[in-house]
Order: C-alpha cells, then structure tokens, then sequence
C-alpha cells in the first residue's frame, strides 16, 4: 500500500470509530464516502446536500427523528427523502435504524447541445 | 351585402370550378389524340408543356383580401352550399381544420361559424366598434396592426369596412416551431380537428418547468397583459427568504414584482423549453407552443442568480415536488418537463435521485425528461474483464480528458456475481505503447485516495479510485468511482492521455461522468477497447417512472437577425438527431420511450440574455435552439393535452397511449416506439372516468393520496445478528398482534399487542424469546394479524 493511501486510511479509521466505519460502509454511496472522507482529511465540515432511503414510507415520526438527528428535510417522496445536512450531524442521521442508505446529491446540467 | 358577397364567390367557385374540369379534360383528349406519337417525342428529348388555368380579373375588394383567405373563404362556402344541397359533410368541414394544410380556420366559438386567424391593417387602431360588431375578436394590437379572429363568412363584410386597409390570414409561414408542431400532429388537437370531440389545448392541466428560470414578462406566458399565465414561481437562486429558494405568486408577476430572470449563462433555456411546452404564441402565432391553454408552474433550479452551475439532483426532486403540491391544491393534473440531466449513477432506475422522482409520479402527475445529448459521444464503455494479476494482464480503455479539464470522473457498475480489480494508467497523447506511470490494481473493497501519479520526475495528476461498494444496496451491483483531478503546480491533466485497466471476471458498464470520454483512438494496441455511444440516456431520463424522451430533426434552415438564411449543419430532415443520446437502460430496457421534434426548434428568447444574431430570428424575440432538452417538453405539452382529456392518466397510461400511437421509425434505442403523434395519441386516450373508479384502478384517491391500506414490511436487516426493525402498517385503528414464530408455527416472542392506530409503526425484535432467552440461529416469521388483515414475512438470524 501507498504511504498516502495509508495516510488516508488512518486518518479515516482514527478520525471515525467502528460505528462509523460500519455506517459508511454499509450506508453511505461511494461519493458520499468520497467526500467525507476529503472532509475528514482537511478537517472541515460543510452542510452535504443528500437524498436518503428509509425502511418504508417515511411517516410524520421519522421525519421528526430525522429532524432532530440533524437532517433539514425538505420532500419525502415514498421512502426517499431529500435534506441538508452538516458533515458533524451525518453520521447521527446515518444511525437512525430506519435509515437504510445515504447519498450525495449528484448534479444535473442542461440539454440544449452548444 | 353578404348575400351579394356569398353569390360572387359562388360564382368565382363555378367559373374555378368549369376551368379546372377543363384542364383536366383538355389534357385527356390530347393524350388520347396522340398516345402512340408521345414516347417519341421524349425520345427525342421534345419538352411538352401544358399550359392550364386561364387567369382572370379580381374585384376591387381582393386587394384588401389576400389570395389564401380567399381561398379559404370560397371554400367553406362552397362546401356550406354542397352541403345543403347533398347533405352536410363534418368531414369535409373538419378538413379545413386540419393544421397541417398549408391554410386553416379556427373551429367555432359557438356559432357555428368557424373563425380565420388574420393580420389586419386599419388605419385608426383604436375604432373596432365596427370590427367587433362583425364578430371580429381582436387578440392583439400591435401600432396599426391587429392580430383578430374573423368569422370565416364574414371576411368580406370585414374587408368592406373603410377602416380596414388589409387582411392577411395567418399561418402561412410553416416553419420552425409550428413545424414541429405539424410534423407532431399537434396543430389538429389544437383545432379539434381529425375525429376529436372538440379542440384541446392543455386547459386546466398545469405545465411544470424545472429549469434556468423563465422570462416571465414574454408575452408567450400571459393571457393578457399583466395577466400571468404562471401559478407560481420558486427561484432557488434566490436566498432572500431561506434556502427553499423565493416565491413569487401569479398576483406579484402581474404587478411586475418578480426579480427572478432567466440569466445569459444557460441562454435563456427554461424560457424557450417553456416557449415549446406552453407558449401562447403571443409573440407571434406561428409560434405557439404544444398546450398554449395550460397554466404554468416554474421552478428556476439552478442556484446562480445568471442560471448557470447545474442543478442538484436534491433541488430536482424538491422542485417536482413544489409543483406537484401547488397543483394538488388546485386540483389540477399536471406534467412536470426536465430537459436536464447527467451521468453519475448505475442508470437503471434504482438511484435515490430516480427512485424519489418515480416515488413522486401518481396518476394525473407525470414527469417527462430528456434522454441526453451523448448519441455521438464515447461517453461509455463496456466489455468483459479478462482474467488476470495485475496491469500487465489487464484490458484497457483510453480515457481522453477534454482540454482545459482540471477534474474527470467515472462511473463504473457491475453484476454481484463478478469480481473485477481495476487501475488507472496516463500516457503521452498518441502513444499508448507504454504507460507514463499508473496506479496498483485496486480490488474489490479496497480504494486509493488522492495518489499522486509520478514517475518520480513528473506529476501527472491525483487519482482516487473507490471500489468499497460490493453490493449497492439499491441493486446489489458492485460500484467503482474514478477520479482523476490536476495536481497543483503540475501541468494540467488534460495534456496527458490516460486510461482506465481492468482485470478479473464480469462484465462492467463504464460512464464518463464529467471531463471526458473513452473515444477510439487511432493505433491502439490490441489490448485496448475503445468505448461507445450505446446506454448514453442520461439520468434521471433513466428513472422507472420518467418519461424518455429523443429527438428527430424537423428543420434545417432559418432566417436570422439579420436577415440571412442560416442552414444546420450535419441534420436530415425526418432523421434521427445525431446527439440524441441511445438506450438502452443498464437493466435493459428500452429508451429513449420515443422521439419528439428537437433539431432544430425555434421558441422564446429570454429577455435577459443577448445570443448571437445569427441563432435568433428575423424580428426578435425567438431563438433557435437544438437538443433532446427540445423534444422532450414537446411531449410535456403534448402530455399536457392528454391530461386535459383525462386527468387521471397514469404514467404507465401515457407511455403506453404514446408508444402505440407513434409514428415507427426505426431501432428501437434509438428512436423508441418512434415519433410521437398528437393527434392519434388524443383520439386513444379514454375520457376521465369517475373517482371511485379511479381509485379501484390505481389505489389512489382523486387528490393523488395513497389510500390508507395494510402492510407488513419486510425487516431489516435481514438476515440478521443480534436485531431486526419490523414495520407494518394500517388502514384503521384496530385490535393489532406482531409476533414471531419459529418453523414448526410455534410462537417465539409477541411483539405487539392491542388497540393500535391506523398508519405507520414499528418495532424491534432482538433475536430473544418471550422468556427473555435468547433463541438459536434459524428461520423465523413475523406474522401481523388483525381482524381484517393477516400477513407473514421470513426473518433469517444468524447467530
């Protein structure tokens, strides 16, 4: 293994405990990961734009828990929500039992060819 | 005077008519004088010309009256004559309807007098009195030009007046956006014409526009002055008032209030993909969009106030569901348009960005998007790894980065049942003999993060490479992100040539997600595999529940600013558009769902953008525009006229009406079901049916709310070590057990027990008995009864 890869690795796995570890492997999607781990390594936080899948049809109690896990929710579509989030309150709303999976919002850009 | 009028057409249609049987049989008998002596004469190359139609004098009034309403006018009423002397024909009468003849009437208001769309020049715009007692309706004034509807019977009568200086019925110009709207057979819904019960043009359907914004002051969005045809407008770049973006009512824009535009850095998108979907054609008839009748609800996604930066897929689904829930509160259907799109994702439906939109889709609320502009681009690949231990054994792909590019990544998806270790290689550009420098072989489960590619002189850039997905949860597909980004005080990543090796077992799909492609590249080595154009739908077009739309080219050349023609390059008319991007989805199935008109389209210019003068048109006011970000709000539209016919439809209903009613074309990815055709898709869609109907139908209520129904969830995790989360809901409050029982149907753990409400509860079993024992390793079920409702799941625990 690369030195730098290693670095990362360590910095991660310390900056993250085995509950944390777990969330992101098995709850947040590879560009989630991607970014909270560049979040980690620099040690910022800065509020994630992301869509979540719950158990089942989200219900006025989970979005309540979702709320006070630190999750700004804005639509509940079905079992899928979208919210803002800070980078601290992440892995709280990851935690959630309901909660089965986090992603990072993509981008979109315009179809008229140039 | 109109019987005076009515009997000088007659006879102009008699005289027309003698003249013409004239030509025709003139003709006959000269063929039939000399059939054996013409094939000599083309042998000998002699050029025979027939000269027919004798010309004649027109009246004083003619001048005032141009050729194609004349012509108009003497036809209906010769047909009214024909009529009532051999019975009336609704036929014949609904042809002149027909807006795909180069002239059409308007049909009735309620007379029973159809109604001709003119220009008219009178000398004082401001004395009607005369006209309107005519039942002349004035639409618009524009100095000493009127734009009026005229009853057909009495244009004479109209011309006659000393105010009026000339009348020239409208619609002559078939071109750009009223082509596609012929080449769409949408003129015909809009006049009622073809067997439909009447004209639809989106009435009572709400149009949805999640875009760059929308110039909400062109007169194509208002009924009237001041007089918005907008419901709403949320302006996500506009944090005045929080996050969720600002709010403009109906009531501020007709007042002038709004500060929202629609900015130069999307060129003035949202307003003309709305032009397409709902333009009033205000600004200039021949340019009315597909549901000219609809109201309109508009989201501005991007968060730059100059509508540039993309959407987030977030903001995308928050905006569907604004206009989703306006519209709910109007009680009115509505389809949302999103020509937009990207490439991040497995493109099979299953991402949360396609799950929320397909979650949001109920019947009479439909989403349609744009399949994507990548038909032409390498923006994919795939193909089988090969067995293998490292970089010398692997396959590759050149991924070549676009200049200037300081990011590129990609997506790579693949079966749980392959296992596929993969690198990242960077060469001199037009070598790919031998590699510059690349990383080790990343396996599955393993990632590198921000590694600086060097041969120990050189940084060539920083890659991360994110294998950590085994198994995404949504569809159990293995996941590989690639990320190439410029190493800071190196030479820019796009100077070098790069690739992306695999090896191991299983076959992947592979997008280029942003900064780049896989194109094929001259003398590679064997071991390369060039990508391609195929499974280029873009996302959320790939969503289970959005409608996909392509584009096809129905016009090729346009007058600008300036005055000179201007010609597309490289577009067939009736061809499938070289960008239209191809299907199909990565779980295989079709798309795009069919093909609109998108190449090239001429609709609203935003006020707040200045394009080159050679892509708007003579006179201003409209630009021209091509992409599937073009087609697809020809189908919102068109979807909006289905709507207005039955407010109930479903998405299922709506692609299946659209697919069995289009044009066939050609390769399915490519063109779909084929082109989509108005008219025919009308004419299939059944009326509304009733609300109790509807709910038997669909197990929905007639406000789009899921009826309350019963439904034990499968758990989670399962299986399951040490605790499970079990959720079940109700229709009602009622007398509720959840218990847990092993194989032999004996009961292992109670759960719930007693009154419970209707709605959504849950609970947790962890994995110990009623005795508080902990219980062994095995199958279990969770089993939900009530006095009207028993169900049972499988729960796996191991221990």
């Amino acid at each position: 293994m690369k030195p730098i890869t290693a670095i990362a690795l360590t910095v991660l796995l310390v900056g993250c405990g085995p509950d944390k570890e777990l969330i992101m492997d098995t709850k947040f999607d590879a560009p989630l990961r991607r970014r909270i781990a560049a979040l980690t390594t620099s040690e910022q936080t800065e509020t994630l734009t992301i869509l979540g899948k719950c158990v089942s049809t989200i219900d006025g109690i989970m979005r309540q828990q979702l709320l006070d896990a630190g999750a700004s929710v804005e639509t509940m579509a079905g079992d899928v929500f979208t919210a803002h989030v800070s980078s601290d309150d992440i892995f709280d709303v990851a935690a959630l039992e309901f909660v089965t999976q986090l992603q990072l919002s993509g981008k979109s850009r315009l179809l008229e060819r140039q | 005077m109109r019987t005076n009028i009515v009997a000088r057409s007659l006879l102009s249609e008699r005289t027309r008519r003698q003249r013409l049987l004239k030509t025709i049989l003139v003709p006959i008998v000269l063929w039939s004088a000399t059939v054996g002596g013409l094939g000599a004469d083309f042998a000998k190359g002699v050029k025979r010309v027939h000269f027919v139609g004798a010309p004649k004098h027109g009246a004083p009034i003619d001048n005032k009256v141009d050729p194609g309403l004349r012509y108009m006018a003497n036809r209906y009423e010769a047909m009214q004559q024909s009529g009532s002397q051999h019975g009336a024909s609704s036929a014949r009468t609904a042809s002149m309807y027909d807006g795909s003849r180069y002239f059409s009437l308007l049909p009735p208001h309620g007379d029973g007098i159809p109604r001709a769309l003119v220009f008219m020049q009178v000398s004082d715009a401001s004395n009607t009195m005369e006209l309107e007692r005519l039942g002349v309706q004035i639409l618009t004034t524009s100095g000493n030009i009127l734009v009026a509807e005229v009853p057909i019977t009495r244009v004479y009568e109209v011309a006659s007046l000393p105010n009026v200086l000339s009348i020239l019925i409208s619609g002559r110009s078939k071109r750009y956006l009223d082509l596609s709207r012929t080449q769409a057979r949408v003129d015909q819904v809009h006049a009622g014409a073809g067997g439909l019960d009447r004209p639809y043009k989106g009435n009572g359907v709400i149009v949805g526009v999640i875009d760059s914004g929308i110039d909400w002051s062109h007169p194509d969005f208002s009924v009237e002055p001041n007089d918005a045809r907008i419901q709403w407008l949320l302006d996500l770049s506009d944090s005045t008032t929080g996050t969720a973006g600002r709010e403009w009512t109906k009531a501020q824009i007709d007042q002038g209030l709004c500060t929202e535009i629609d900015g130069q850095a999307a060129v003035g998108h949202g307003t003309h993909v709305a032009g397409i979907a709902a333009g009033g054609g205000k600004r200039n008839p021949s340019y009315v969009g597909m549901a000219p009748g609809s109201d309109i609800v508009v989201v501005k996604g991007t968060r730059s106030y100059n509508s540039g930066g993309g959407f987030l897929d977030a903001d995308v689904v928050n905006g569907v569901n604004y206009v989703f829930t306006k519209t709910r509160a109007m009680n009115k259907p509505a389809i949302v348009n999103l020509s937009l799109g990207g490439h991040l994702g497995p493109h099979d439906g299953t991402s949360l960005y396609e799950q929320a939109l397909s979650n949001l889709v109920i019947p009479g609320k439909i989403i349609v998007a744009a399949a994507g502009n990548e038909g032409s681009s390498y923006i994919h690949c795939s193909y089988a790894a090969q067995p293998g231990t490292g970089y010398t054994d692997a396959l590759e792909t050149p991924w070549k980065l676009d200049e200037g590019t300081s990011i590129a990544l990609a997506d790579m998806w693949y079966p749980f049942s392959g296992n596929i270790s993969v690198g990242v290689a960077v060469y001199q550009v037009g070598n790919f003999t031998q590699p510059l420098a690349g990383t080790n072989p990343v396996p599955l489960g393993q990632f590198i993060d921000n590694v600086v590619l060097t041969d120990g002189t050189t940084n060539f850039g920083v890659v991360s490479i994110d294998a950590t997905t085994t198994a995404d949860p949504n569809n159990n597909a293995r996941r590989v992100l690639f990320l190439i980004q410029d190493n800071p005080g190196s030479l820019p990543i796009s100077n070098y040539a790069w690739s992306i090796y695999t090896f191991g077992n299983g076959t992947f799909d592979v997008w280029s997600v942003a900064g780049g492609g896989f194109p094929p590249v001259s003398a590679l080595p064997i071991y390369f595999r060039p990508g391609d154009n195929n499974k280029s739908v873009g996302t959320p077009a790939t969503a289970k529940k959005v409608v996909c739309v392509g584009a096809y080219v129905t016009k090729t050349s346009w007058v600008d600013l300036n005055g000179v023609q201007q010609t597309q390059p490289n577009a067939i008319l009736g061809s499938i558009s070289s960008f239209s991007s191809l299907g199909p989805t990565r779980d295989g199935r079709t798309k795009p769902d069919f093909v609109a008109p998108g190449e090239v389209i001429v609709a609203a210019l935003s006020s707040s953008v200045s394009p080159p003068p050679q892509v708007v048109l003579q006179g201003g006011g409209l630009q021209k525009l091509e992409g599937t970000s073009m087609a697809a709000p020809h189908v919102t539209g068109i979807g909006a006229l289905m709507l207005e016919r039955n407010k109930y439809l479903s998405y299922e209903n709506i692609v299946s009406i659209l697919s069995s009613t289009a044009a066939t074309s050609g390769v399915p990815n490519t063109y779909g079901a084929g082109k989509v055709q108005a008219l025919n898709a009308l004419l299939a869609t059944p009326p509304s049916v009733d609300c109790a109907t509807l709910s038997r139908l669909t197990g929905y209520d007639c406000d789009g709310n899921i009826i309350l129904s019963y439904e034990l969830l499968d758990a989670y995790p399962n299986p399951f070590n040490p605790a499970t989360t079990i959720g079940f809901r109700l229709a009602r409050p009622e007398k509720t057990e959840l218990a847990i029982y092993d194989l032999l149907g004996q009961k292992v753990r109670t759960l719930v027990t007693g009154e419970m409400t209707e709605g959504f509860h849950q609970t947790v079993w962890d994995g110990t008995s009623d005795e508080g024992e902990i219980v062994a390793s095995g199958v279990y079920f969770s089993r939900l009864s009530t006095p009207k409702f028993t169900a049972a799941n499988r729960l796996v625990l191991v221990r």
